[in-house]
């Protein structure tokens, strides 16, 4: 690894150097030619474009434009922008040149989020300072920014996130330096520069370093700077740069150096210098130090309401272009009849399977699960939770009242609701993304995650009733697929939805009546009444899985083909079946099963079977006394965890095992029952994550 | 302007080269005779601020990388606290070696910080005969 890790750092510096010296020579040929658009824009060459603009445009009210988005690839103009000389004049909010725009569409098609950005910076851009308070729930923007809140709620979880490249102190060698990254979450050898882009997967990153330190020089901080953006590039992410409110080094020689850089790159400067110029000593607190480092809480507000202008104007950029390219694409295919999310997409990598295959052992990985509890009547979710199964050590990763409807093929996001609102959360640093704030929230099965074509699918209340979403995560965009009643979505994969229709309760009792079974695009292709047959959780694309109570009291397993040319049929004494799960590789299913006294209702005891549907055979496997009645298998096969409640003298206990099925050894988790209650308990949903 | 940053970068090159030949010429005092010596030595250069003593401590292909951890720790009050450094794995030539210890970062404009070393992994060569700390893995 060691040396695979100075190969990287040796490529590295080569591809550098060569990209520093194509560069030099790409800037040659274009300012000999005095040409316009070089229409390579490949991510991390975006530099060698030179920008157009129509000469003395000034879209701004601070003065001209840097660049004109709008401006064709192919109309020779001459490169009218502001010399990097003449920084203290550019515009404070900049525009986006069409380069950037490329950048940005490669950013997304790579799952870039595009409502999210990063920040890489020091204790002037710290969320205490620099735009936390619009995360802040009750943060309202005053009047004459009224026009800013579609940006707010845009980018809302990105402004108080601080992320892996921020801190106070934080200098550019800082940023490069493997050695001050999380190594919690950042992988080993990587920069917390390098960390803050792959973890958050912005649109745009701020890059803004502006403490001092011994060494800190022009040609340091433009080799630096030149560092950032042709990183931020590659990875199709529009980097902004600043220009600091403080001339500590005298000269104003590094806000000309990142003039240069912007000017060369052509990518976004936001000129902060010259927005707090209005403020009492231009904004320099020199009551705090005598150096002129500090800004004033004047400037501190400055700087956070410029930088949503910033975001503002480049998001506006964006969708013009955007706007501009469908109405001139004489291909352009219709809009879809259905709503176009108003948020925009993240999009969690396909399914990852080398993510399975890396966890040597699921045994010591991690469960998700959320807790219910019922009192008077009423659900309540005690929030998201998550245990090591080395250190049995729970954490709780979202708060109460959030529920958790499924993860992400790549196991970095969870799919949870609170109320009517339906969201993906990314688990490194819990920042949400929301899907709908309409879901039926009175189905427990109101939405999933197709692991394998990564769409959401999901309930929505509608006046009369519910109505089936899919939500394409890649685009942001959803279309509504069903509308007769949905109530539960008991299966999601390979692009199939089986879902039921029926009524639910207002106390979330579902009764299903129909079950459908449905493609992507809403073409339903088997439809099957439930009638006297009681229907199982573990549905699959090509079968309806039911049990059966014969008046003899016998009970019966069907596995029958939606054609219903074939039936595997499993027979059991016990009295009912509480829960099923598929195992991975779709030849087992594991079931538990209760005992009830018949006429009390009384609970008598839980049993666990194997049932292998490639030669009808059953492992009844009861004698694991610790299994109770809802399971969920580690994704390797080899694991199955199993919860349920246990009545210990009316206090409710959570009772959650592992059972490791290659040495047949159950292990019971004593931790969970610090949730014991006297109101009814349970874990609803449980996965596992690596 | 692209003279002016080649210029600057030649002068950067040879700003480099010339910390390199330091570096070498300190070899003698960076040496280590272990691989946990060498992890250690380097962290504890970090901690001092001596960047000639912690790219003393580095392979060559490190000591770039070196220069730059360095300088993120110039300005900042560091303390290296409990810092103990065992070998995992090794063979003749390179070694991997893992640490227990915290650093302390003070800096006058605001909070402390602390970074834990547990949990690293520090990949060690073994070059002209001595162990160089030589990365992270």
């Amino acid at each position: 690894m060691g040396y695979q890790m100075v190969k990287r750092i040796t490529i590295t510096t080569f591809i550098i150097l060569l990209v520093f010296l194509s560069g030099v020579s790409c800037s040659n040929r274009i300012s000999s030619d005095n040409q316009a658009l070089n229409s390579d824009s490949q991510a991390g060459k975006a530099r060698a474009n030179p920008t157009v603009t129509d000469a003395g445009r000034d879209s701004s009210p601070d003065g001209p434009s840097q660049s004109d988005p709008g401006s064709s690839a192919n109309t020779p103009i001459s490169d009218s922008r502001l010399k990097p000389e003449d920084w203290r004049d550019w515009p404070v909010i900049p525009t986006l040149s069409p380069a950037m725009i490329e950048i940005y569409q490669q950013g997304k098609a790579l799952g870039n989020r595009e409502d999210a950005f990063s920040k890489v910076g020091d204790c002037q851009i710290i969320p205490d300072v620099f735009l936390g308070q619009f995360d802040n729930p009750t943060f309202i923007l005053p009047e004459d920014m009224s026009d800013l809140q579609g940006t707010l709620d845009r980018f809302r979880g990105s402004f108080g996130r601080e992320g892996y490249a921020l801190k106070g102190g934080f200098v550019f060698p800082t940023v490069f330096s493997p050695l001050r990254a999380d190594s919690s979450v950042c992988d080993p050898g990587e920069t917390p520069f390098e960390c803050e882009l792959r973890v958050n997967k912005p649109s745009f990153v701020l890059i803004s370093m502006e403490f001092r330190y011994d060494g800190r020089t022009v040609e340091t901080h433009e080799r630096y700077l030149r560092q950032a953006v042709e990183y931020a590039l590659s990875r199709g992410i529009i980097p902004i740069v600043a220009t600091k409110a403080d001339n500590f080094e005298g000269d104003h020689s590094l806000n000309l150096t990142t003039a240069k850089i912007a000017y060369e790159y052509d990518i976004p400067l936001w000129n902060y210098w010259r927005a707090v110029q209005h403020l009492p000593n231009h904004g320099i607190d020199w009551d705090r130090d005598s150096y002129g480092f500090h800004v004033t809480p004047a400037a501190w507000w400055e700087r956070s309401e410029t930088f949503l202008r910033v975001l503002d104007s480049l998001t506006k950029d964006i969708q013009n272009s955007t706007t501009k390219d469908q109405t001139s694409s004489a291909t352009e295919t219709p809009p879809p009849d259905d709503e176009a999310s108003p948020e925009a997409a993240i999009i969690p990598s396909g399914q990852d399977t080398a993510a399975v295959d890396l966890v040597e052992d699921w045994g010591k990985s991690r469960l998700v699960f959320d807790i219910k509890r019922r009192a008077f009547g009423d659900s309540n979710y005690l929030g998201i939770f998550s245990i090591d199964l080395i250190t049995y050590e729970i954490e709780q990763i979202s708060a109460a009242g959030s529920r958790l409807l499924g993860v992400s093929p790549d196991y970095r996001y969870l799919l949870t609701s609170s109320d009517t609102s339906l969201f993906t959360m990314q688990l490194s640093d819990k920042a949400t993304q929301v899907i709908s704030d309409n879901l039926f929230s009175v189905s427990s099965a109101a939405a999933a995650w197709d692991l394998s074509s990564n769409d959401v699918y999901y309930l929505a209340s509608t006046g009369q009733g519910s109505k089936l979403y899919r939500y394409q995560l890649s685009s942001g965009t959803q279309e509504s697929l069903a509308e007769n009643d949905p109530v539960a979505i008991l299966y999601a994969d390979n692009g199939i939805i089986v879902w039921g229709e029926g009524t639910c309760s207002a106390f979330g009792d579902c009764k299903i009546e129909f079950l459908h079974w449905m493609d992507s695009a809403g073409v339903e292709f088997a439809r099957k009444a439930v009638g006297d047959m009681i229907l199982l959780p573990c549905q699959t694309d090509q079968d309806f899985v039911y049990a059966v109570r014969d008046e003899n009291e016998g009970l019966s397993f069907h596995i029958q083909s939606l054609d219903t040319s074939k039936e595997r049929v499993f027979w059991s004494l016990n009295t009912e079946y509480a829960d099923c799960a598929w195992a991975p590789d779709n030849n087992d299913i594991a079931v538990t099963l209760i005992d009830r006294g018949w006429y009390s209702g009384e609970l008598y005891g839980y049993h666990f079977q194997l049932l292998h549907t490639d030669d009808n055979s059953v492992s009844d496997m009861s004698f694991l006394k610790d299994l109770t009645d809802q399971l969920s298998w580690s994704p390797d096969g080899r694991y199955i965890a199993s919860t349920g409640t246990v009545d210990n003298d009316q206090i409710y206990e959570i009772d959650l095992t592992i059972l490791d099925l290659e040495n047949m050894k159950a292990t019971t988790i004593n931790q969970l029952k610090d949730f014991q209650s006297e109101n009814f308990t349970a874990i609803d949903q449980l996965y596992w994550l690596p | 302007m692209k003279q002016n940053n080649f210029s600057s970068r030649r002068k950067g090159l040879m700003t480099m080269v010339l910390l390199v030949m330091i570096g070498s010429t300190l070899t003698a005092c960076g040496s280590a005779s272990s691989p946990a010596d060498a992890v250690t030595g380097y962290l504890e250069a970090l901690a001092e601020n001596d960047q000639s003593a912690a790219v003393a401590s580095s392979c060559a292909a490190w000591e770039e990388q070196a220069l730059a951890e360095g300088a993120s720790f110039i300005n900042v009050k560091v303390s290296l606290d409990n810092l103990s450094c065992q070998v995992v794995d090794d063979t003749e030539t390179q070694a991997t070696v893992t640490c227990s210890g915290k650093y302390q970062f003070s800096y006058d404009a605001g909070e402390d910080q602390e970074l834990d070393l547990s949990g690293r992994l520090f990949s060690v060569i073994k070059e002209n005969g001595e162990w160089r700390m030589c990365g992270y893995q």
